[in-house]
């Protein structure tokens, strides 16, 4: 199946800041995927170029077969583009809002705005600018979904919801996603917020892309490995690049394997024999993007 | 659904308290200009009307530059919406129009409706605004998206800065760049021609704007290119390159078939050249006369600007404009004097001898430029002179009896006179022969309807008894209303001087018959001329700047100077009848020095009478003896000091003493004749009259001269000399002028009795005394031709009506 979107050699400067430096990535169609970074690595940027809202300096995007730079009205009533940073007619109520951007989309569909505020529970006459935040995001999604976009596009969408909030919002897209099997690219810097959400997993690093890959993939290869040595040696120096973050704490010497399979704890045991215990554990997604994140904070200091 | 409509309904949610406001504005801006409220006073200021459009325009312009929070910035939402560009565009513009154009339009009917003005008007005024609108949209639409927040303000505080202080900085470079074809025109009183360069400039805007959308530009480089594009548009309004609607000549075509084989008569001999001493040097100002032989029927031409340009052997002299405001080769600039060169003629169709009154018109036409002094201006030079000439078509729009009420109607244009102040000057103040009205006006106003401009309507009062125009009214003080709206409304005061008085004949008691009439001359179009002489001898042509004569009073003397002298020659010791040639000489030289000393015993009085009681016996006896004792000086005594008046040199006479009056020798009738073209007199016109040889010369040279006067009383001193010496030929229509001319003197002024003496040279070939110069006056104030029948042998006039 062709992605819903492709991404070759992207470039975009902003004068002397490179927010995008040769990004390349897919995403497959019918998957959630996680699009995730520190902050300033060229995130919104990227979306922002998918959505024809910046023009890239180089290389080239597709979305929907469709090049970015060509992204009008008719590729735009099929995606859904939800934003923390996208200013909503505060000053409108959610009525006169939904009633503004139904004409839009001809295939707006008026039952599934009803339930859609049923399930997000949204006041129809009280003003955006009087919602909180979350009930504001939830509008703006709610004007993104009700017309059963190919492609929804979320940006920082989860940005200063509180757990609460955001479990819900996570739930509703969960329950939608699995529904109407929506191609869905959520951008964060958390990935926390997206590991429920997520099929796949790509970071962006300094404007490249430095990982994208599911998320059971990912999990089965980092585990966490904690080695216990009769005494406070250092570990040796000539350990495999791929086992991150050595560190020793008393007599005991933990790292991140980050290509696991069956025989790492034999691979271990081969590099420490005077080890005592060898423990090696599956690591959540949160601990493998911190660890993913360490690591790239390393090579830039480096 | 139409999503125009759509994102103009959304547009209008978010603006409607605004475009509320701005009704309000447009309400209480109709109150203002119906005077519903605020009625027009003449003490208001003249500005107001401006003031009043830019507050309409600028809650429109503040309501144009809003935008929902929600479109504007990259993170607009409806960037990301599938709403077309171009749709989204529309709504806009339909929000312009509709909220904006349309209420201002709307504003502009009512008002045409409710003062009565025919629905054509009423089209036109809407075609109008929707194009003024549509001007402003190009800059405020794109605008509104160029800027966001704050920055729309600053942006429109740099427009207005931009707009005041380069209007004075481009009149200084075109005033260094063009010098003389520039006049500095203003926004409200050319408001097409800025409107039409905005429509050039302003699509520029839009190019802005999608440069900034793709680079992001910071507000630095945004607000300079805006700068920027107001200054080329501002520099395009005034530069000439656009026209406005009312400057087009209505009739170009036919004036430039029916003035093709018409050259102006501009003789050589009427060409001066002033010393004037500028800022930028000593030079020489041009005038020169010019006229038209004959005119197209119903064109009146008016002579613009002249241009004069001098040159030896193909290098010209280098000029320089004399006024720090240039005056365009454009018919606003037409004088007022200028525009009523056959005033007489379009008043009275049927009637002749009508006179103007308050104005002493010249056919000299005036120069602003001025040329460098050449090092020898005893050289001979080539000249050239390019005129252009204005051809109008002056219709008198109407005649009322002066009084208030009165009221003139014509289609697009109406005069009242609210009130008459007689023996009123400006603002109130006493001045017994004037007379101030206030008039209010109403005209047609519109950028392609015009009835007010280029040249606006003349006010003229009238006595068709006495044959008398005054034409050149002060206005002291104008109001204006609802020039945006197209029927504008003024009111104005305005003031004749010279109007009540014994030589006017109008009285405080009879005003009522004088007549207000208003006359509007329509600029037909434009044509230009050159004249070149070579070979000129310019000294023949220079003239220096005339200076009053210095004349101080005796009252402000201490003692007679006559009698000083006669005691300073009593004290010097008269040597004897065999003194020495050295001696005697030297007596003289002292006896002529104090003449000298006390040479303003000569002083004159308003009767050009000697001033000082005495008659220099003393000084006369001393001379005379020393010519007697040694006659040989008699021809070296050529000093200045001994000219004094007739008075002195007819004592002289009496006395027998000869040879000092060699001014007074005769003058040959031949030098007379070759003369008699540059000083036509009565007295020399005369002679040649009388001699065979130069009778015709003389008489066709009266008679060309006399038809160039410009039918006024007020003539100067060549003219007078003029018109005596056509009445010396007997012509009846002259010797009336002469008499009316002379009836408008005044006689406590000395200028003026000498020029009653010179109109009383054209009645009789007797001399008359300045005292008796005063009785003539009176006399003129109510006599006419027909009271007096020629004697063709001594070539004067004889009263016979007592």
């Amino acid at each position: 199946m062709k992605p819903m979107i492709e991404i070759h050699d992207l470039h975009k400067r902003f004068r002397k800041t490179e927010a995008v430096a040769g990004l390349s990535l897919a995403v497959p169609e019918g998957q959630v995927t996680a699009f995730l970074g520190p902050n300033g690595a060229g995130k919104s940027t990227t979306i922002k170029c998918l959505l024809n809202l910046h023009h890239p300096d180089s290389g080239t995007a597709t979305v929907m077969g469709c090049d970015s730079r060509k992204i009008g009205p008719a590729q735009l009533v099929h995606i859904g583009y939800v934003s923390e940073n996208m200013e909503l007619p505060l000053w409108m109520t959610v009525k006169q809002f939904l009633d503004y951007c139904r004409p839009l989309y001809p295939q707006w569909d008026r039952d599934f705005e009803k339930r859609l505020m049923q399930q997000f529970e949204l006041p129809e006459k009280t003003k955006l600018k009087d919602l909180s935040r979350g009930m504001r995001m939830k509008a703006s999604l709610l004007s993104s979904l009700a017309y059963r976009p190919k492609l929804v596009v979320l940006d920082e969408p989860f940005s200063g919801l509180d757990p609460l909030v955001r479990d819900e919002f996570i739930r509703g897209l969960l329950e939608l996603t699995e529904e109407e099997g929506w191609t869905v690219f959520v951008s964060s810097h958390d990935i926390e917020e997206v590991q429920r959400l997520a099929d796949r997993i790509a970071i962006i690093n300094r404007g490249k892309l430095a990982l994208d890959e599911t998320s059971d993939s990912l999990q089965s290869r980092f585990r966490s490995v904690t080695v216990a040595l009769p005494d406070d040696r250092k570990p040796p120096n000539d350990l495999p690049t791929e086992w991150m973050h050595v560190e020793q704490v008393g007599r005991l010497t933990r790292f991140i394997a980050s290509r696991s399979n069956g025989s790492t704890e034999s691979l271990v045991r081969q590099r420490f024999p005077e080890a005592t215990e060898v423990e090696v554990q599956p690591m959540s997604l949160r601990e493998i993007f911190i660890a993913l994140a360490r690591a790239y904070r390393l090579e830039g200091k480096s | 659904m139409n999503l125009i409509l759509h994102q103009f309904r959304k547009d209008f949610r978010y603006l409607r308290w605004r475009w509320v406001a701005y009704l309000a504005v447009l309400a209480v801006d109709l109150a203002y200009q119906m005077e519903w409220i605020f009625p027009m006073k003449l003490e208001d200021s003249d500005s107001d009307f401006y003031l009043a459009g830019c507050v309409v325009w600028l809650m429109g312009i503040w309501v144009g530059l809003s935008v929902s929070p929600e479109d504007e910035g990259d993170s607009s939402f409806v960037s990301t919406r599938p709403l077309p560009k171009l749709q989204f565009w529309l709504a806009r513009l339909t929000l312009w129009f509709g909220l904006i154009a349309v209420p201002m339009a709307l504003e502009a009917v009512v008002f045409l409706a409710l003062q009565g003005r025919p629905s054509g008007e009423w089209f036109t005024v809407v075609w109008e605004t929707l194009w003024s609108a549509g001007a402003v949209g190009l800059w405020v639409i794109p605008g509104a998206f160029l800027f966001r927040h704050w920055e729309r303000y600053a942006a429109l505080v740099v427009f207005a800065a931009l707009w005041g202080f380069y209007a004075h900085g481009i009149t200084w470079v075109f005033y260094q760049w063009t010098k003389f074809c520039f006049v500095p025109t203003q926004p409200y009183e050319f408001p097409d021609r800025f409107l039409t360069a905005a429509w050039f400039v302003g699509g520029w805007m839009a190019m802005l704007l999608i440069w900034h959308r793709r680079k992001h530009l910071s507000l630095v480089v945004r607000m300079v290119v805006l700068g920027l594009l107001v200054q080329i548009s501002y520099t395009l309004a005034v530069s000439g390159l656009v026209e406005s609607w009312h400057e087009k000549p209505l009739e170009q075509d036919r004036v430039t078939k029916a003035t093709g084989g018409l050259r102006p008569q501009v003789p050589l001999a009427g060409l001066e050249f002033e010393q004037q001493v500028t800022d930028q040097g000593r030079g020489l100002v041009c005038r020169a006369d010019a006229w038209f032989d004959e005119t197209p029927k119903e064109m009146l031409p008016v002579f613009g600007r002249l241009v004069p340009r001098l040159s030896q052997h193909g290098v010209p002299l280098s000029s320089w404009s004399l006024s720090s405001v240039n005056f365009a080769d454009s018919p606003d600039s037409m004088g007022i004097e200028d525009q009523t060169a056959d005033l007489m003629r379009v008043l009275n169709r049927q009637d002749s001898g009508w006179l103007g009154v308050d104005s002493n018109a010249s056919i000299k036409r005036d120069s602003w430029i001025a040329i460098r002094e050449p090092k020898d201006p005893n050289a001979r030079f080539d000249v050239e002179l390019d005129l252009s000439v204005w051809w109008t078509r002056d219709r008198v729009l109407g005649r009322v009896p002066l009084q208030a009420g009165s009221k003139i109607v014509c289609p697009n244009f109406e005069c009242e006179v609210l009130e008459v102040r007689v023996g009123k000057d400006r603002e109130g103040q006493k001045n017994p022969d004037a007379i101030s009205l206030i008039i209010r006006e109403s005209a047609c106003l519109q950028m392609s309807r015009n009835s007010f401009l280029p040249v606006p309507p003349l006010f003229v009062l009238t006595n068709q008894q006495k044959s008398l125009v005054w034409r050149l009214p002060i206005t002291n003080v104008t109001v204006i209303r609802s020039v945006r709206l197209g029927w504008m409304q003024r009111v104005s005061e305005l003031t004749f001087r010279s109007v009540i008085g014994p030589g006017t004949g109008v009285t405080a008691e009879s005003v009522r018959e004088l007549s207000f009439a208003v006359i509007k001359s329509d600029y037909l179009g434009q044509t230009s001329h050159r004249v070149k002489w070579g070979d000129v001898p310019l000294a023949e042509h220079i003239s220096s700047v005339k200076s009053w004569p210095d004349v101080s009073h005796a009252l402000n003397r201490e003692s007679n100077p006559r009698r000083q002298l006669a005691e300073e020659v009593k004290k010097m010791q008269t040597p004897n009848a065999d003194a020495t040639l050295g001696d005697i000489e030297t007596y003289l030289a002292e006896v002529v020095r104090a003449a000298w000393i006390f040479a303003d015993r000569e002083e004159l009085d308003r009767y050009s009478e000697p001033l000082w009681p005495g008659d220099d016996i003393e000084l006369i006896q001393a001379v005379e003896f020393c010519l007697k004792v040694y006659p040989e000086l008699e021809e070296r005594l050529k000093i200045p000091a001994l000219r004094g008046t007739g008075y002195f040199w007819s004592v002289l006479e009496r006395a027998g003493v000869k040879g000092f009056v060699p001014d007074h020798r005769e003058t040959p009738i031949e030098e007379m004749a070759l003369r008699f073209s540059k000083s036509v007199a009565p007295t020399t016109a005369r002679r040649l009259f009388n001699d065979v040889r130069f009778r015709q010369l003389a008489v066709s040279e009266t008679q060309r001269q006399y038809e160039r006067l410009p039918a006024v009383v007020g003539l100067d001193l060549d003219q007078l000399l003029v018109l005596a010496s056509q009445a010396a030929l007997g012509d009846s229509a002259a010797l009336d002028w002469l008499l009316r001319a002379a009836a408008m003197k005044d006689r406590r002024r000395r200028q003026d009795l000498t020029a009653a003496v010179i109109a009383h040279q054209g009645v009789s070939a007797e001399d008359i005394t300045p005292r008796q110069a005063a009785d003539f006056i009176a006399d003129c104030r109510f006599r006419r031709a027909a009271d007096y029948r020629f004697q063709p042998e001594t070539l004067s006039w004889k009263f016979v009506n007592p």
